[in-house]
C-alpha cells in the first residue's frame, strides 16, 4: 500500500509539470536578443542617488532656515536687558562676592527668554550696546578658625540594665 | 545583433555531450542560431523548472523566455565546469525564486486570486494516464489525486520544490542541488521527507484503508 502511495505521489507530480513552453520560444528569445539591451536598468540605479541628494538638499534648506531665524532681541539693547549692578555697595567682607556673577547669568536668562520670545522679527532691529565695564570684584580673604579640644565636652554613656532571657523549653505537645 | 559579452573557451566534462558543447562554443562566439538551437534542446526542463517553483504557466513562460536572454549575455561567464542545462537551470531557478518573491505577484496574489496561482489547482489529473480500473477505483483515485494536490501545495516550500523537482523525473539530482544551492544529500532528504509527510497524512484520511 506503501508503494500505492508513492506512485500516486509520483503521478500527481509528474503530471503537474506535464507541461512545454509555447513554440515560438526561440523566436522570442532571439528577437529579445536581437534589440539594444535596455539601459534603463542604469537609469534606476541613479534614481536612489538622485533622491538621497534631493533629501540632502532638503534637510540642508531646512537647517540654514533655522540658522538664519536665530533669536535676536527685539529693540531691547543689552544694557536694558541686564540690570545695572547697583554701585553704592559697600567694599569689603559685608559684601557678598557672588552677588556679581548671580546677576550676571540673571541676565543672561532673562536675554535667552526675552530672544525667544521674539523668534520671527526682522533682523534688522537687532541693537545691542556695547558692555559696560564691571566693576572689580573684591573677594573676602577665606578664615579658618582652629577648633578648641579642651572646648569638647563628651557625655559619658548611660549603662544598659541587665536583660534577662527566659529559658527555652520544649513546645507543648511535642516530645 | 550584439555579441555576447565575452568568447570564453568551453571545457568539455562528462556531464555534458559533445553536441551540447559545440553549440555553447558557437553561441559564445556570437552564433546566434547555435543559441537558438540551445534554446530547443532545453526548454522544456528549462520551462518545467520554473513551473515547479511557480505553478501558473504563464509566469513560468515568461521566466524561461528571460532565463535563456540573461544565459545568452551571461555565456561569457559560463567555463563549462558543470553541464550547460546544469548552468541553465540554476539561473532559470533564481529567476522563478526571485519572481516568487516579488511583490507584484504578492500584490496580484493578495487583490485578485487567479486560480492558475495556486499549485493545488493545477489540473493534475487531467493529464494522469487512466489506468485499467473499476469506475470505484477511478473515482476514489481522482479523490487521492485532488488531496494530494492541495497537499503537496500545502508542504513547505523547501519540500515541495524538491519534491516536484525530483518527481517530474526530469532533473538529475545534481541538477536539483545545484538549482536549490543545497547538497545532493540534502536534495534526497527533502524529498524523502516530503513523501513522509504526503503519506501520514494521507493515511490519516483514510486513504490507505479505503484502497
Amino acid at each position: 500500500m506503501r508503494g500505492d502511495l508513492d506512485r500516486e505521489i509520483d503521478a500527481v507530480v509528474s503530471a503537474m509539470l506535464d507541461a512545454d513552453s509555447r513554440e515560438d520560444l526561440r523566436a522570442r528569445v532571439l528577437e529579445r536578443i536581437a534589440e539594444p539591451r535596455r539601459r534603463w536598468p542604469l537609469w534606476w540605479t541613479f534614481v536612489p542617488l538622485a533622491a538621497a541628494a534631493l533629501l540632502t538638499l532638503v534637510i540642508a534648506g531646512r537647517w540654514r532656515t533655522s540658522d538664519t531665524g536665530l533669536p535676536f532681541i527685539r529693540s531691547t539693547s543689552l544694557s536694558q536687558a541686564v540690570p545695572a549692578i547697583p554701585a553704592s555697595l559697600p567694599r569689603g567682607l559685608n559684601r557678598d562676592p557672588m552677588e556679581p556673577m548671580r546677576a550676571a547669568s540673571a541676565s543672561v536668562t532673562r536675554v535667552a527668554r526675552v530672544s525667544r520670545l521674539a523668534p520671527s522679527e526682522p533682523a534688522t532691529e537687532v541693537g545691542v550696546a556695547p558692555l559696560e565695564r564691571l566693576a572689580s570684584i573684591d573677594v573676602a580673604p577665606v578664615a579658618v578658625t582652629r577648633l578648641d579640644g579642651q572646648r569638647i565636652v563628651v557625655a559619658p554613656l548611660a549603662s544598659i540594665e541587665e536583660i534577662e532571657i527566659p529559658p527555652v523549653g520544649p513546645p507543648e505537645g511535642r516530645n | 545583433m550584439p555579441l555576447p559579452p565575452s568568447t570564453a573557451c568551453v571545457t568539455p566534462t562528462n556531464a555534458a555531450d559533445g553536441v551540447e558543447v559545440e553549440l555553447v562554443r558557437r553561441a559564445q562566439a556570437g552564433d546566434t542560431d547555435a543559441f537558438g538551437a540551445l534554446v530547443d534542446r532545453n526548454r522544456r526542463a528549462v520551462f518545467r523548472a520554473a513551473l515547479a517553483a511557480l505553478g501558473s504557466a504563464a509566469d513560468a513562460e515568461d521566466v524561461t523566455q528571460d532565463a535563456f536572454v540573461t544565459a545568452y549575455y551571461k555565456l561569457g561567464s559560463f567555463r563549462g565546469d558543470a553541464a550547460f542545462r546544469t548552468w541553465l537551470l540554476a539561473i532559470a531557478w533564481r529567476k522563478a525564486i526571485d519572481r516568487r518573491k516579488s511583490i507584484a505577484r504578492w500584490m496580484q496574489r493578495t487583490i485578485a486570486p487567479r486560480e492558475s496561482d495556486n499549485p493545488a489547482e493545477w489540473d493534475a489529473f487531467a493529464a494522469v494516464p487512466a489506468r485499467e480500473r473499476s469506475q470505484e477505483d477511478r473515482v476514489v483515485s481522482r479523490e487521492l489525486h485532488a488531496q494530494l494536490q492541495t497537499l503537496i501545495a500545502s508542504l513547505p516550500k523547501k519540500l515541495r520544490d524538491a519534491l516536484i523537482l525530483a518527481g517530474s523525473g526530469e532533473y538529475s539530482y545534481e541538477q536539483i542541488a545545484s538549482m536549490l544551492s543545497i547538497p545532493v544529500g540534502t536534495v534526497k532528504w527533502r524529498v524523502s521527507e516530503a513523501r513522509k509527510v504526503l503519506k501520514h497524512k494521507l493515511t490519516a484520511m483514510g486513504y490507505e484503508r479505503a484502497r
